[in-house]
């Protein structure tokens, strides 16, 4: 097909089509058990434009191959949301919306990411991929300002069940979502020079849904009088350039009235059973530098890019008086890999992860992914 | 001098209650002995600004890597097959600057060969809510843009397409 083709092509339809995929396989060097290979996210994306001013857009993913009673694997809806243009730099949306904080959650597909894995900060401490309901509007200035706003659902604390991943583990994707209590965010980032990438963002609101979960089933703990206030802000800079990828990032949390959830909840919870606890603050940051290597082979650019990162976390930075931080939930990992690309859409990864607070983790990973 | 609202937060030491909303400034955190985030957290940040500091400010602009267009891009777009004209390429660059950065840092034009953009342009034009006419004109001129730099950097324009 000729290039005028081609572009001619790509730009007539109203209907796009898009997705990704991503499969890993994880050896731990101590615990060969624990040992997993993973359809881990296999992605269908569509967009339709309506007319100059409209257009929808939605993402539904699969994890783990597999979604059924029996099965941890999930079917999700990501993305799901209507787009109006205002103006030339500015759109409004509403719906499903994925929350722009940190470099990872706009932007998760397997070949715009180093590692097998995403790293650890942004899937503990920011819920990579996080998203809610609600109203946003975002635009861009030809100087390179990008700025973000919006009103969405929140989180629910009541339903906290993972202490690892304190916003993760209560989170609601929209699904029969508690919305008593709506959050706001804020995002401004600049990239008003090639390749660079240098932001903050801030997430608030209160996470107790008027106690909700009680009201609907009495046998649920009490939360009455809680509000929960969460304020979840971070920082980031990703800069490429000349095959160099320097990038880092730091992000904190602090909940409000966690000490009060956590008499509640440690009350609630069986004899002999460990109450799940919410912290009163908790952090994580990386660095990350890589370096692309590319060669013209197989009609495209080939590129090898070998990587390292260093990456600091603690789910429980700060507990409430009384309450001890678990540290298991904490560690410090450092990672080594390279990611092989025979074209920009395609990838193929290996990578070793040395937790240096709990060695019996370490493991090799390797992983391919594609988007299209 | 301490906010004179300061008042115990989650350790005790970084909220500030102002009138019932609860503020928090993180510029604050960082000069602050008493900041909540970690030392590591504090130098892992000084050591980012001082990295960009050295490695990105000096040298760099959006016109050297993001060139505006010539008759010449026309005529190397024109040798791949891609009849173009310079008022379209112009209104590439200034939608892609202002449309694609609105989600993503900016690529390199010469960081894709010339027939890889209008895929990549393709998969990202509906959430930018690109119309036909947008798409097509920011795709000219990545293209064109690609090839053009390519020539001048001594290889060829990087292109298997028929002309």
């Amino acid at each position: 097909m000729g290039m005028q083709n081609q572009t001619q092509k790509s730009a007539e339809s109203a209907t796009t089509l898009g997705g990704y995929g991503e499969i890993g396989y994880n050896a731990y060097l101590r615990q060969s058990d624990l040992n997993r290979a993973d359809a881990k996210r296999f992605s269908i994306s569509m967009g339709h434009r309506f007319n100059d001013q409209w257009s929808a857009y939605s993402e539904m993913e699969w994890e783990h191959a597999v979604a059924s009673a029996e099965d941890v694997g999930e079917t999700e809806i990501e993305q799901m949301y209507l787009n109006y243009q205002v103006s030339e730099n500015v759109n409004a949306r509403a719906g499903l919306i994925l929350i722009p904080s940190g470099l990872l959650n706009l932007t998760h597909e397997p070949p715009l990411f180093s590692g097998v894995e995403r790293n650890f900060v942004e899937t503990r401490i920011i819920p990579t991929t996080w998203r809610e309901g609600g109203l946003a509007a975002s635009g861009a200035t030809e100087s390179g300002w990008a700025w973000d706003i919006g009103l969405v659902t929140g989180f629910d604390l009541a339903k906290l069940d993972d202490a690892a991943s304190p916003l993760a583990g209560s989170h609601q994707e929209l699904s029969l979502a508690h919305a008593e209590d709506f959050s706001m965010y804020a995002a401004l980032n600049y990239r008003g020079l090639p390749g660079l990438t240098a932001g903050a963002s801030l997430f608030a609101g209160k996470t107790m849904q008027g106690n909700a979960d009680h009201n609907a089933d009495p046998a649920a703990p009490d939360f009455s009088g809680i509000d929960g206030a969460l304020r979840l802000s971070e920082a980031h800079a990703c800069w490429q350039s000349g095959g160099w990828t320097l990038q880092g990032l730091g992000a904190l949390g602090i909940l409000h009235e966690a000490g009060k959830m956590d008499v509640i909840r440690s009350a609630a919870t069986p004899a002999g059973e460990e109450a799940v606890l919410a912290p009163s603050a908790f952090y994580g940051w990386y660095l990350m530098a890589g370096r692309a290597f590319r060669f013209r082979a197989n009609q495209g650019n080939l590129s090898v890019t070998p990587f390292a990162r260093y990456e600091q976390f603690d789910a429980q930075l700060k507990m409430p008086d009384g309450f001890a931080a678990d540290p298991a939930l904490a560690d410090r990992v450092a990672t080594a890999g390279f990611s092989v690309a025979p074209h920009p859409q395609i990838v193929v990864k290996a990578d070793y992860q040395r937790f240096l607070d709990h060695p019996h983790a370490d493991r090799i990973d390797l992983g391919l992914g594609f988007m299209y | 001098m301490p906010c004179p609202h300061w008042a115990s937060g989650v350790n005790g030491r970084f909220a500030c209650h102002l009138s019932g909303p609860v503020l928090y400034f993180p510029t604050k955190f960082m000069r602050s002995p008493t900041s909540p985030y970690p030392l590591s957290m504090r130098r892992a940040a000084a050591l980012g600004l001082a990295l960009a500091c050295v490695l990105i400010f000096p040298g760099c602009s959006m016109s050297k890597y993001i060139p505006a267009p010539t008759e010449r891009d026309v005529a190397v777009a024109g040798r791949l097959g891609l009849a173009t004209s310079l008022e379209t390429l112009a209104l590439g660059r200034k939608l892609y600057v202002r449309r694609c950065s609105s989600c993503h840092s900016l690529r390199k034009p010469t960081q894709l060969l010339p027939l890889e953009w209008p895929e990549m342009v393709k998969r990202m034009a509906t959430n930018a809510n690109l119309k036909p006419d947008q798409q097509l004109a920011i795709t000219h001129y990545l293209v064109a843009i690609s090839a053009s730099l390519r020539e001048n950097a001594g290889g060829d324009s990087g292109s298997d397409s028929p002309k």
